[in-house]
């Protein structure tokens, strides 16, 4: 037994020690992104803007930049000019590493002011995504090593996110091992998907649904109870422990966006919250979060018409969403002085 | 859980762990540690139907304590009837109720007199087909006097549960599993190295050869009436490899998993696309369930005893029983009488045993002849897959009508040369391989080891580079 262990071990490391060595003689890779999303910048580095909005598929089908602009330059009389840079299928580590090429690139992020960020969960990617450009492309050892982090403070905060937590860092390891095994290329078998529809199909990078997506399920009364319940239920509770690892990633996102002169706002959707994200959430800076999901304040946005599937608003629910954020950026003194 | 998937690949290690470091004390632990992880395993895809596979593990546990101590014959029928219809009685429920109202229906509108069938929402508890038969084998064979019934309640339902075969096989006997479970098991680094080497050789199968090939297969199938004779054809050569590489895939792996862990499963593919004719094909191909049959089915209905009427009649049955197992479509049925069709005149020529051997046994290349053979074999194969992968069997027909049509010698509209060059690879292997268990057997082969180990790599990395999408394994459905 302890042969084979031995033998399992070195030939492990011995394959990923020849995947890196190989790696490094290779010409780099020409994009950081993958092709979809430099498709995307392209469209952005044609304008000036001031302002960008990174997140998942919430903030790409939920905010229009053209409203939104208008909106704020109504209110404040500023020269707003903003983009939607946000993502299909995207968890934290994405946006992160998305974020992060964005901010040490001068051509992308030297104009810009503020920058409205999705706050978003650490998900397990999806065992079918996980050979795909989409789920590879972004994974790192330093990505790989931060989602073990992750995990074990998950561990730590409750035994019973054990399963959740193992399966994250697993599903994290093997996107890494596979994006290693491919010598940091991506899979040449993947079909590329239609770009423009995927990544926003206005020009300011924003994806209207003015139908239901066939993939997902249409909301329901029942689900849309279960948003305002957890939101209800956790934003207001005032949790001691939280995920430090997790909290300490969102606080370094501020501190290199300031640094660079941009001011970072986390925005909070409505999403089904879990007790975890609501107790980072709140113990992020009040100045860098907004809270648009408030379902007192902002009722709104549970009506079943202004979704269009069980996870995105629909065109008349985004118009609500970004009413929203330009109402609460009036609350916040500090960053209307910015503008 | 998939054998492909990210929950197995967390799975095993730590089963593997907990099963050699933790409960390796005795036996007992040993089998009780394996029903938990078995029972883990399966439901992790659907909970609810642990109680099936407990109920029915159970009903044959008891069913074999009274067979030990009843010798009243009337009674032993008794008994096993019972066995039978609680696990054919579950199979036909979850699997065919549907289909026998939907054909009952179908039936009555042909006389003229349609009735209206209520269809039930059923979820077909998955792997029902393989552990039903695996247990059925055990009664049959208790009552039989072949085997010695289990008092051992935790092994027997470690053997009914035992998760690398409990959802796609091999479906494995009583005779050869069961007592596996009595012993405790130590580790071989042997059996574990070249366990490892079978999983490996499953997973290329299954994601490199089967998972690619499911794109085409099924872009090609489902838009069939858009698509030239040749392309037609290779939409099916393309199945032909998609349910090969899927199926003997999984059964490498269920059989490299086993062996991680001490036990030894039966063959369940001898390299098929090899054979030079179709009973040599049914020797090689699913060899769990044709040996199945044949021993549970073909030789209790008489066998070739009783002159060649009988034989033909009790080929047809097994061949369409098969099918029929296979799922409640009559694709299915037909694919098995076809394939029946196909060994009838071997069997009435007395040449279904002609090539029990190695196609060009103990050389490099096959003799014209067996080249033929092989080649006439497996196109005889791909006309029954476009059957078996049919949503129905009109389509099948319009299918093949549209394959044998003036286009078949046309440049084919999809021609995907990556895949058809893997495929080419994965065949000249397992043809320098026919002779060994599977495609990466290298121990008797002297290799010195950098070089063994670079085949491995060079594996993990055409699975890695060259992965088709993830796909549910076929044989889950049935």
């Amino acid at each position: 037994m302890k042969s084979f262990l031995i033998k399992v071990f070195y030939f492990s490391t011995t394959l990923l020690a020849i995947c890196s060595s190989v790696t490094i003689f290779l010409p780099k890779e020409l994009y950081w992104g993958n092709k979809e999303y430099s498709q995307k910048l392209n469209l952005y580095r044609k304008g000036t803007y001031n302002s960008a909005f990174f997140g998942s598929s919430r903030i790409l089908t939920g905010i229009d930049p053209y409203l939104f602009d208008s909106l704020m330059n109504q209110r404040y009389n500023n020269s707003i000019q903003s983009f939607n840079l946000a993502t299909p299928g995207t968890w934290a580590n994405e946006t992160f590493y998305l974020y992060q090429h964005f901010l040490e690139d001068p051509t992308l992020s030297n104009n810009i002011n503020i920058v409205f960020m999705e706050f978003q969960n650490i998900m397990a990617i999806r065992p079918d995504k996980l050979t795909t450009n989409k789920a590879i492309y972004y994974q790192s050892l330093l990505n790989t090593l931060f989602t073990y982090n992750y995990s074990l403070h998950e561990i730590g905060l409750s035994f019973k996110n054990l399963p959740s937590s193992l399966y994250i860092a697993g599903s994290y390891s093997l996107a890494s091992i596979q994006k290693l095994l491919n010598f940091n290329r991506l899979n040449v078998n993947e079909t590329q998907v239609d770009s423009l529809a995927y990544y926003g199909i206005n020009s300011r990078g924003y994806l209207g649904l003015h139908e239901r997506k066939v993939t997902r399920k249409e909301i329901s009364t029942k689900e849309l109870e279960v948003y305002k319940q957890s939101i209800q239920t956790h934003l207001t509770k005032s949790q001691k422990s939280y995920n430090e690892i997790f909290y300490k990633k969102y606080m370094e996102t501020i501190r290199q966006s300031k640094n660079k002169g941009i001011r970072v706002i986390f925005v909070l959707p409505p999403v089904k919250l879990t007790a975890g994200m609501a107790a980072v959430y709140n113990a992020l800076p009040q100045e860098n979060k907004i809270d648009v999901c408030d379902p007192i304040k902002f009722p709104e946005l549970y009506k079943e018409e202004n979704w269009i599937d069980d996870t995105h608003l629909s065109v008349g629910g985004g118009v609500h969403l970004v009413k929203n954020i330009v109402t609460e950026l009036s609350l916040t003194k500090e960053i209307t002085n910015d503008y | 859980m998939l054998f492909n998937s990210i929950e197995f690949a967390l799975f095993l290690p730590i089963v593997f762990a907990l099963y050699w470091f933790v409960v390796n004390r005795n036996l007992k632990l040993q089998n009780l540690f394996m029903i938990g992880a078995s029972y883990f395993f399966y439901g992790w895809w659907d909970w609810r139907f642990l109680s099936l596979i407990a109920f029915s593990s159970l009903v044959d546990y008891l069913v074999g304590l009274r067979l030990l101590k009843t010798v009243n014959p009337r009674k032993r029928k008794t008994l096993l009837l019972t066995s039978i219809l609680v696990n054919l009685g579950f199979l036909g429920f979850f699997k065919y109720f549907n289909f026998f109202a939907e054909s009952f229906a179908d039936a009555f509108t042909l006389l003229g007199q349609p009735i209206a069938v209520d269809r039930l929402n059923i979820i077909l508890p998955v792997g029902i087909s393989f552990y039903t038969f695996q247990t059925l084998s055990y009664s049959i064979d208790v009552y039989k006097r072949k085997l010695e019934p289990t008092k051992d309640f935790v092994s027997f339902f470690a053997f009914v549960s035992f998760f690398p075969q409990l959802v796609a096989g091999p479906i494995e006997r009583a005779t050869n599993l069961l007592p596996q479970f009595y012993t405790k098991r130590t580790f071989n680094y042997t059996q574990a190295v070249d366990g490892m080497r079978q999983i490996l050789w499953g997973l290329f199968k299954k994601i490199v050869i089967a998972d690619n090939c499911a794109t085409y297969a099924n872009k090609i199938f489902d838009n069939y009436g858009d698509y030239s004779a040749s392309t037609l054809l290779l939409g099916a050569f393309f199945f032909a490899f998609q349910i090969y590489g899927d199926f003997s895939g999984y059964s490498d792996i269920a059989i490299g998993t086993s062996r991680l862990f001490g036990f030894n499963l039966m063959r369940n593919f001898a390299f098929p696309y090899f054979s030079r004719d179709i009973a040599e094909f049914w020797r090689r191909w699913h060899i769990s369930l044709s040996t199945w049959f044949r021993d549970y089915v073909y030789i209790p209905l008489g066998g070739s005893q009783g002159g060649k009427v009988q034989a033909l009649r009790n080929t047809l049955i097994v061949f369409a029983i098969s099918g029929f197992w296979h799922g409640a479509n009559w694709t299915f049925i037909v694919w098995g009488l076809l394939n029946a069709l196909y060994f009838i005149p071997l069997l009435l020529a007395n040449k279904n045993r002609v090539h029990t051997n190695n196609a060009a046994e103990g050389k490099l290349f096959a003799s014209i002849k067996e080249v033929a053979q092989i080649g006439i074999t497996f196109f005889l194969t791909l006309i029954a897959w476009v059957f078996f992968r049919s949503e129905n069997v009109a389509s099948a027909f319009s299918y093949l009508k549209g394959m044998f049509s003036k286009s078949l010698f046309t440049l084919p509209q999809v021609y995907p040369v990556t895949t058809l060059l893997l495929i080419l690879l994965f065949i000249v292997t397992e043809w320098l391989q026919r002779d060994k268990q599977h495609g990466l057997q290298l121990e008797k082969l002297k290799i010195p080891g950098v070089f063994r180990w670079g085949l491995y790599y060079s594996v993990i990395i055409l699975i890695a580079v060259f992965g088709g999408k993830q796909q549910e394994f076929i044989y889950f459905q049935f």
